[in-house]
């Protein structure tokens, strides 16, 4: 059973004509996002590609950042960044060194307790092969020598403070 | 005739020209999108959207709404919903259903992942536009179980040589939303000041990204020393990415422009990953789409290894059966130990890169060569036109 030649040519005028009228919108509306002054919000899921047109935010002769240790239940080191809780949030996501910040405040309230649990959770989750025993963060300073390129030793920072830690057992015990 | 009859006439001639092998090459396509899918969701744990704490969560508009951030459980069942779709999708099977089916979860999950304070533009073809534009458009035809029942039920086929529009304007859609974001990428980097008003941009560029790179535990990029010692690559590192998206538009006037444009674009990406650590992996599907898959598939695809005549001796309650059972069983087995994620997890993505990377550099040279000889050759031709060859001609 096919379909007349005339049903056919109907169908296709009638798919030509929405999209060239589905064309018109997205490019009208595309192009609006283009021409949008800065600090107007993308109306995600229609996007604006302006990477790179905006000055950026360039470390100058210090470079910080914070670093997560986690010591498992060997005794054995593991090192990350602070961006390493969450694999869903795509891009690397600033939600997950203030989570971590939070799990460190120095207020001893429920909420930063909350956040120790949730941290052992993620942790679990993403490295299911080991238990953390112990959790500690660290905020690295590095001071770059004058030059048009950035140069440091990842591993070799020149300040390393320790801005607190957590064991598993003193969260799990506090009857979380 | 007035401007925009002209226009009309053009702009319509562009949307409806044909492609060759449109209808297989697409309903091909169809197949890599769903595996290609599979492997970008592997390494994400939707779960997770759940449990991130409420301090962070900052919705999108299109979710502002909705008065609260769903439990862990609701994006575990999106995911395995999303999972079941791409496997109907890979076999054709509910084509329609599954694609809306993929749009849908694409859109709610996004709105999710990017509401925690950071958008990221690379999936949103993969994610989106791929699927919104198949709601519409035909990728089921062929190579697929709603191809083989239909044609079981005595209805017309299509053969996957078909060149039709119908089958191909989601390729010259997609060209068209390529050419406006990157004539606006052009656009904002021109006219805003930084790009060539600040003299140390590119050294700011590379600083910012080797720290970045340097603080995620990567090697920063081994080209930064060069670059920012030599002043004419500066230069050529402001003119020619800026050059490359405001003429991408040119890619729509013809197919050769088209495949140098295209083939271009990955180059553009892979020079972004290496020297920048910008990762635009789930864009590699977006630009899958203008690569004729059916002609490469009977060039390459070993003749004794017919899957479809495998479907063909199964009576169609068995393989409506299977691929829903295969499909429910996947979504199930997701999250488990004996699981489809696994091998898709451990898919590197760099490899994909350095062979696109191989294949695109031949095609841009080999493109070139061709356009600059077509141009060569109608300079000559119309030199060769004098009057009185005109006149010898009739």
């Amino acid at each position: 059973m096919s379909n007349p030649p005339d049903a056919h040519a109907n169908s296709d005028a009638l798919l030509l004509h929405r999209l060239k009228i589905a064309i018109a919108v997205v490019v009208v509306v595309f192009t609006l996002q283009i021409l949008a002054p800065r600090g107007v919000p993308e109306i995600w899921p229609l996007t604006r590609w302006e990477m790179y047109s905006f000055a950026l935010d360039v470390p100058g002769d210090i470079v910080e950042t914070d670093q997560l240790r986690v010591v498992d239940s060997a005794g054995v080191q593991h090192i990350y960044p602070t961006s390493i809780l969450y694999t869903s949030v795509g891009a690397p996501d600033p939600a997950s060194g203030r989570i971590i910040r939070a799990a460190f405040s120095p207020d001893d309230n429920s909420d930063r307790d909350a956040f120790r649990v949730h941290v052992l959770d993620r942790l679990h989750a993403r490295f299911p092969d080991f238990e953390a025993a112990e959790v500690q963060l660290w905020h690295l300073t590095w001071h770059l020598t004058a030059s048009p390129i950035a140069q440091f030793d990842y591993s070799a920072p020149d300040e390393a403070t320790m801005i607190g830690s957590f064991t598993s057992a003193d969260v799990m015990g506090g009857g979380l | 005739m007035t401007i925009a009859q002209r226009f009309n006439t053009t702009f319509e001639g562009w949307l409806t020209a044909s492609e060759t092998n449109a209808a297989g090459r697409m309903a091909l396509f169809r197949i890599l999108f769903g595996l290609f899918s599979l492997w970008m969701i592997s390494g994400r744990l939707y779960e997770e959207l759940g449990l991130i704490p409420g301090m962070v969560f900052r919705p999108l508009v299109i979710i502002r709404l909705i008065p609260a951030q769903p439990a862990p459980a609701f994006f575990v069942a999106l995911e395995l919903l999303l999972v079941a779709s791409l496997v109907l999708l890979i076999f054709g099977f509910q084509t329609r259903v599954a694609t809306v089916a993929v749009l849908v979860l694409g859109i709610l999950l996004g709105a999710y992942r990017y509401s925690f304070g950071k958008i990221s533009h690379a999936d949103l073809f993969a994610a989106i536009y791929i699927p919104a534009m198949f709601v519409f458009a035909s990728w089921g035809n062929c190579y697929s179980i709603d191809s083989l029942l239909r044609r079981r039920r005595g209805q017309p086929i299509v053969q996957p040589s078909d060149s039709s529009w119908r089958y191909a304007w989601p390729m010259h859609m997609t060209l068209l939303l390529l050419s406006v974001l990157f004539l606006g990428a052009a656009l904002a980097k021109s006219t805003r000041g930084w790009w060539f008003g600040d003299t140390q941009f590119i050294n700011d560029l590379l600083r910012f990204h080797d720290v970045r790179e340097m603080l995620g535990g990567e090697a920063a990029n081994p080209l930064s020393a060069l670059i920012a010692n030599a002043t004419f690559l500066h230069n050529i590192l402001r003119i020619v990415p800026l050059a490359f998206e405001a003429l991408f538009f040119v890619s729509l006037f013809n197919k050769k422009l088209r495949t140098f444009f295209v083939s271009s674009a990955i180059l553009f990406h892979m020079f972004n990953l290496v020297v920048l650590g910008i990762d635009f992996t789930p864009m590699l599907i977006t630009y899958a789409i203008f690569v004729d898959w059916q002609k490469i598939y009977e060039r390459i695809w070993p003749k004794q290894l017919n899957l479809g005549a495998v479907f063909e001796r199964l009576p169609s309650p068995v393989l409506i059966g299977g691929v829903t059972l295969l499909a429910v069983l996947a979504a199930l087995s997701w999250n488990s130990s004996l699981t489809l994620r696994a091998p898709f997890q451990s898919l590197p993505s760099l490899p994909f890169w350095y062979v696109a990377t191989v294949v695109c550099s031949v095609v841009v040279v080999k493109t070139l060569i061709e356009i600059v000889s077509d141009f060569v050759s109608s300079r000559r031709t119309i030199r060769d036109w004098t009057p009185d060859v005109a006149e010898k001609h009739g």
